[in-house]
């Protein structure tokens, strides 16, 4: 599962590891699988997915480095590998034409400057969350990574194994669609711009 | 004077992306202290770095998730058990 050289766990370390190091995780596991799945059940299936695999490659896992980052990118593995495919959405839209459209230089220019701290506060956290679902699932997810679960730029490079430019500018350019969304629920929610 | 800006609305300048370097603790000591210099003087930056932040924390606040279903815990360990030791 990863280049770092192959551990020889005993079964009692495997035990020990898998308890005290993976299961710690399981809300924010949970979390992330509903995030991405936007299904209870299929949640649940993703995070009872990624623990068996953990628990197979325990080897390639080694003690003392960061076992949340290793898990979250073993679940991201298996959402685009076993999830998506299975489920082929024929209108999903493909992730790299949704990049090179907002790779084009007119999004930053459309950013709504109207979008303002009193409003935000005025949202009762159910449009944050809406918000954020209603992002493309490759936006989302840096999201998460970032602002939930408070990865650093390098751990999300590795986990989604892109540089950490893209991280950058993927972070970026998922926060300038989340806010205008939310400056469309502000404008229904009747703010004036 | 020739205007640089374009024409709709206050632009946010070039610094918008390295902004959120401050807001999510990634910035070196010395573009932290460039951001900060420059959040003092450009007020499009600072109000968009304000909403930035507010939004951060509200996401780590409102988005975190309902609880674990109580029953996926033992189904792990009873899966991890029966695909056999």
């Amino acid at each position: 599962m990863d280049e770092s050289p192959r551990q020889n766990y005993t079964a009692a370390e495997k035990q020990a590891l898998f308890d005290n190091e993976f299961m710690p995780h399981m809300r924010s596991m949970y979390n992330f699988g509903y995030r991405l799945t936007l299904n209870s059940d299929d949640a649940q299936d993703l995070v009872q997915d990624t623990y068996l695999k953990a628990y197979r490659f325990i080897d390639s896992f080694q003690k003392g480095t960061n076992a949340k980052a290793w898990l979250f990118r073993i679940m991201k593995n298996s959402f685009i590998n076993d999830y998506r495919k299975k489920r082929k959405e024929p209108n999903k839209v493909d992730y790299q034409e949704v990049e090179a459209y907002y790779n084009s230089e007119d999004v930053d220019r459309q950013i709504t400057p109207d979008l303002r701290v009193d409003v935000l506060q005025g949202m009762l956290g159910d449009e944050i969350s809406n918000a954020l679902n209603a992002l493309d699932v490759d936006f989302r997810t840096v999201i998460i990574l970032c602002d939930l679960e408070g990865f650093k730029y390098e751990e999300m490079a590795k986990i989604l194994d892109i540089p950490i430019g893209t991280v950058r500018s993927r972070l970026h350019r998922a926060r300038n669609l989340l806010k205008e969304k939310l400056t469309e629920y502000a404008r229904q929610m009747g703010y004036k711009s | 004077m020739q205007n640089t800006n374009p024409p709709s609305g206050p632009t946010p300048c070039s610094c918008m992306k390295m902004l959120q370097l401050i807001v999510d603790g990634e910035a070196t000591a010395e573009e932290e202290k460039f951001l900060r210099d420059h959040l003092a003087e450009c007020i499009p930056c600072y109000e968009q770095y304000q909403v930035d932040q507010l939004i951060k924390t509200m996401i780590k606040t409102t988005c975190c998730g309902g609880q674990v279903p109580q029953t996926l815990a033992e189904q792990i360990r009873m899966q991890i058990q029966a695909n056999g030791r």
